[in-house]
């Protein structure tokens, strides 16, 4: 399923994977993690459930790597594996892809799972209180060294819009894997400012970033993120 | 997205879902298989280039401007549907993909995997020109066709720069060759609408300079027009 550069020992390793949702803000959340972070590629994904796809490089950091429909990226001294998946699971492989990709975390025992997730903002109905909410199952609140300051929900109350993340909480959960998941409620359009939102609020309960408001970096792939200019011969 | 009934509820859609499926449905996925037409013409043989062209009715083009019934021997199909063929010329493999179902491309690329630990592989994809995303807008306006590469064979293939990307068959076959440490020369072809006989001339330029012989044979391109009869 995956293909590493080099071998490496993840055990340990905070993981953080992107579901795909609403305004595809976990993908564009991990992609200012990746990029402020200087994260390096280590590995590409392999899977029936994934659209294959390749580019050039997405990240000004990394200007030789190129871009897969799934890869890994890691921090080696802050022990944090991020995972960026950029194609829509295709809906009859994804529960083989979700299992797959949770036995792999279970074997290179990574300390805990933190999914990064958004769901449809007319589904919140009090709109006095934050936009986020949180997901935890009972192996992560053992190990959880801040308490989470949000809305926990349970994991059986749909979340509408938040993809394949609340399937993937419930795998980890029975494969004993400590999972968070964070969801941000989300509408359609220019979700770049949700991304950089949802990144520094996960960074408020598991660390991700050196300090608390750390100057977030937009990478090279956020160019034309609406498709190019109009063109002058249409007027 | 309308609401044809009075207190219809709609919900909006996302574009972060393209495939609507239910796993407590029963559904007849498909299954892809190969169907040999004559297996001994790669078995025991030396395979040192394979040419990967795919778009949407690509086939038809190519058997046009490429296939000599002589000198390509039809040796595999992957079914259902004949979605993908392979051709074999001496030492040189051809693969056609007729793109369809963009969601069928992580198991069409399973099945081509088999064929990709050869020496060299050149991929050729038609995309739409609407796809093409660039800050020079001169580019789109002034050209018919745009032809971008990675570790291109020839000097006018400019290099694909981000935020473009390859998604389908292509893309998974040169991401596979990339993490497995392989190099593949990847061709772009950007076309207005369909290939036609205008659109078509970057295509058979670039056939003809990577080495295959171009011999229009029959005129395949669909009209795309409904402006004459």
């Amino acid at each position: 399923m995956l293909i590493f550069k080099e071998d490496i020992v993840l055990s340990g390793y905070t993981c953080i994977v992107p579901s795909l949702g609403v305004g595809n803000v976990s993908q564009l959340s991990t992609d200012l993690i990746i990029s402020t972070l200087k994260l390096k590629q280590i590995a590409s994904g392999f899977h029936e459930a994934l659209i294959p796809m390749f580019g050039p490089s997405a990240f000004q950091h990394e200007p030789k790597a190129s871009t897969h429909a799934m890869n890994a990226y890691i921090d080696k001294e802050k022990k944090l594996l991020v995972f960026q998946i950029r194609s829509p699971l295709v809906g009859k492989h994804t529960k083989d892809f979700l299992t797959k990709f949770v036995d792999f975390l279970k074997k290179s025992q990574i300390a805990k799972v933190v999914i990064l997730g958004s769901c449809f903002s007319f589904e919140k109905h009090d709109m006095e209180s934050s936009p986020f909410e949180f997901v935890s199952n009972e192996q992560f609140d053992k190990i959880a060294e801040t308490k989470i300051d949000l809305v926990k929900n349970t994991n059986d109350e749909p979340v509408f819009g938040d993809g394949w993340g609340q399937r993937f909480l419930k795998i980890c959960t029975a494969s004993e894997l400590p999972a968070v998941r964070f969801y941000k409620y989300s509408a359609e359009g220019d979700n770049t400012l949700d991304a950089a939102m949802l990144a520094l609020e996960v960074n408020k309960f598991v660390p991700i970033f050196d300090s608390k408001g750390p100057n977030l970096v937009r990478p090279d792939s956020w160019k034309l993120l609406f498709g190019n200019d109009a063109i002058k011969s249409m007027y | 997205m309308g609401c044809p009934f009075f207190g219809e509820i709609n919900e909006p859609n996302s574009r972060a879902f393209w495939d609507d499926f239910d796993e407590n449905e029963s559904v007849n996925t498909v299954s892809f298989s190969w169907e040999y037409i004559n297996k001994n013409a790669i078995e025991n043989q030396e395979i040192e280039e394979l040419l990967l062209i795919e778009g949407e009715s690509i086939s038809n083009v190519v058997d046009g401007i490429l296939m000599k019934p002589s000198d390509f021997e039809l040796f595999a199909v992957l079914n259902p549907s004949q979605a993908l063929k392979m051709y074999k010329n001496a030492n040189k493999l051809i693969c056609v993909y007729n793109r369809r179902d963009i969601l069928d491309s992580g198991s069409i690329l399973n099945e081509v995997m088999q064929f990709l630990n050869i020496p060299k592989v050149i991929t050729i994809s038609i995309h739409s020109k609407a796809q093409y995303k660039t800050e020079n807008l001169r580019e789109i306006e002034e050209s018919f066709t745009i032809l971008k590469g990675l570790n291109s064979e020839v000097d006018y293939a400019k290099e694909l720069k981000c935020p473009n990307f390859i998604v389908g068959l292509s893309g998974g076959v040169i991401s596979w060759r990339q993490a497995n440490n392989m190099r593949t020369h990847t061709y772009v072809v950007y076309v207005d609408g369909s290939l036609d006989r205008m659109t078509s001339k970057t295509l058979t330029k670039l056939f003809s300079d990577i080495g295959y012989k171009i011999e229009v044979l029959s005129d395949k391109f669909r009209s795309s027009s409904y402006l004459y009869m």
